[in-house]
Order: C-alpha cells, then sequence, then structure tokens
C-alpha cells in the first residue's frame, strides 16, 4: 500500500469518525427532543383532569 | 486542408466502455466519472469515454491515442472519480511523465498511479502528440462543444510519425507459469479468508454499535418524556385553575 493512499485513508477515517460522533449527538438531541414534547403533550391532558378533579372536590366540600 | 493520416484497421486497439466518432476528428475525449459517450461523440469528437483507473485505465487510453496520429487535442472533462483522481493524473502524466524504473506517473494525486504496461516511448509520444485541455468537473456539454469546435478549427493536421502500436501485456501476466499461479492463488484464497472473517466481525461490531446506540436514543427519549409530562401537568393544572377562577368571577359579576 502507498504512503499516499495510506495518509488518505487516514484522513478519511478521521472525517467518518467525526461525523459518527456528530451523528451520535444529533440523534440523542432529536430523540430527547421528541420524548420531551411528546411527554409536556401528555402532561398537559393530566394537568387538566388533576385540575378538574380539584375543583370538583372542592365544590363537594362547599370550599369554593 | 489540414493533413491526416490512414487509421491503422482496428483501431481503437484496445476494448473499454467507449464510444468512437470520425477517427480523422483530431479530439478524443475523456469523461473521467461522467457517462456521457455518445452524446460527446455526437458533438464531434474522434473517440469518448470514462476513466476510472488511474492505472490500467490510462494505459488504454494512451494506447488508444498514440495509435491514432491525428488525435491532437485530449479534453479531459467530467466529475472527478473520488479516489483514483483519474483527471488529475492525466494532467500529471502530461505534465510531469513517468519515472523509468518504477513507472510511476510522476505527481499523480491517484491511488496506485502505476503504468506498468506502457513503455516510456509511449508516454513521450503521448505528450509530444497531444494538448490537452483541462475541463475537469465540468459537465456541460454547450462548454465541451464550444472546446471541440475550437479544436476542430485550430487542428495542427496529424502528427507528424508513423502509429505507435503497443502491446498491453495483461494477457502474458495471465499465462505465467503454473506452479507461481498456484502459489499465487494459496496465499490469495488465505488472505480472502481471513478478510471475510474480518469483515464479519467488523459487521458484528457495527451491529453492536448500532444497537448501543439505539438503546441510548431510548433512554434519551424516556428522559425527555419524564421531564416533559412533569413540565405538562404543571402547564395544564395551572392554565386549568385559571380558566376555571376566570369563569367563576365572571358568573358572580
Amino acid at each position: 500500500m502507498s504512503d499516499n493512499l495510506k495518509n488518505d485513508l487516514m484522513a478519511i477515517n478521521e472525517r467518518l469518525d467525526k461525523l459518527e460522533e456528530k451523528l451520535e449527538e444529533s440523534h440523542g438531541e432529536f430523540s430527547q427532543q421528541t420524548g420531551k414534547t411528546l411527554g409536556r403533550d401528555i402532561g398537559i391532558l393530566y394537568g387538566i383532569i388533576i385540575a378538574l378533579l380539584f375543583i370538583i372536590i372542592m365544590l363537594k366540600f362547599h370550599i369554593i | 486542408m489540414v493533413d491526416k493520416k490512414e487509421v491503422i484497421d482496428g483501431w481503437p486497439l484496445e476494448t473499454g466502455d467507449y464510444s468512437v466518432g470520425d477517427p480523422q476528428c483530431p479530439v478524443a475525449v475523456v469523461t473521467l466519472g461522467s457517462k456521457m459517450n455518445d452524446e460527446v461523440v455526437n458533438l464531434g469528437a474522434a473517440i469518448a469515454g470514462p476513466l476510472h483507473t488511474e492505472n490500467l485505465g490510462i494505459e488504454k487510453v494512451v494506447t488508444n491515442i498514440v495509435s491514432n496520429p491525428n488525435l491532437r487535442f485530449l479534453i479531459v472533462c467530467g466529475s472527478e472519480v473520488q479516489g483514483h483522481i483519474t483527471g488529475e493524473t492525466v494532467k500529471a502524466l502530461y505534465d510531469n511523465g513517468i519515472d523509468p524504473d518504477t513507472k510511476s506517473i510522476l505527481g499523480s494525486p491517484g491511488a496506485i498511479p502505476f503504468v506498468e504496461n506502457l513503455p516510456i516511448e509511449a508516454v513521450e509520444r503521448f505528450q509530444e502528440q497531444l494538448t490537452i485541455i483541462d475541463m475537469i468537473n465540468n459537465e456541460n456539454l454547450d462548454d465541451i462543444s464550444a472546446k471541440i469546435n475550437e479544436c476542430i478549427e485550430n487542428d495542427p493536421g496529424c502528427f507528424e510519425e508513423e502509429p505507435m502500436i503497443i502491446q498491453l501485456n495483461e494477457k502474458e501476466e495471465e499465462e505465467e507459469d503454473d506452479s507461481s499461479y498456484e502459489l499465487m492463488e494459496t496465499s490469495t484464497s488465505s488472505v480472502d479468508s481471513s478478510a471475510l472473517k474480518l469483515l464479519e466481525i467488523e459487521n458484528r461490531i457495527r451491529h453492536l454499535k448500532s444497537e448501543v446506540n439505539e438503546i441510548g436514543s431510548l433512554e434519551k427519549f424516556s428522559s425527555g418524556y419524564y421531564a416533559g409530562k412533569v413540565q405538562g401537568i404543571v402547564i395544564g393544572f395551572v392554565l386549568t385553575l385559571v380558566l376555571i377562577l376566570i369563569l367563576f368571577w365572571s358568573l358572580k359579576l
């Protein structure tokens, strides 16, 4: 294998490593954002239900 | 009218993925990684074809060019072949020639730029006979057509020397004695099997790595989901309370 080819292969591998690292980071970040969005949407529904139950209980005991 | 020579029988001598037009035309076109043989030949070129390798491919190009003295221009166009860098290698061959001992193309950026089957006289003839026109990474047929026409207008006539016929000895190499062939075959098969095993291991490692990455991204997803849910519950609870209190107050008023 010529020195030229070796150097080229090393340079290509280095660039591929960097790309792989960036891709993993981006993939993780994207997964976290997607999870957060989904969780918040579901959480809002939970929050509404909890608040309604809270108000019903307050009304039942004539607190408000 | 410029002088032309009779083209030898069976030209182009070397086979390849090219198209042939008028062999009296002074322009040959190498389209590197781009496949546009017929289009370029229709524009007036004598011969046009891609060039993927910086060793055997260049040997064939040189053989076909020096065997036709009518060819005086070589247009190097089309997209450069990554790794092999054949366009720059042709230019290096034209500008610097080859090392007579190692037969490597001087100053070539290609990976394996060796033309071991070409005699040095053929390279010198290639340098003398031709003018190279650099249009690397240009696939525009209008530009190529303009350049071909310009070359035809400036045709200096055929090269004064007779066609140079080169026998590329690929076949001779294949017919080497049996013992060395067997030896080579044995060593090649062992290399192949170990290479296959290495490839399999590499694939398994890659698979494991992708699984680990998948687990990592699932972990991130669930942590994000949990954080988002807590945030959402607070937002939903507060908003609903505020809305209902506003509703109550407006009803009382």
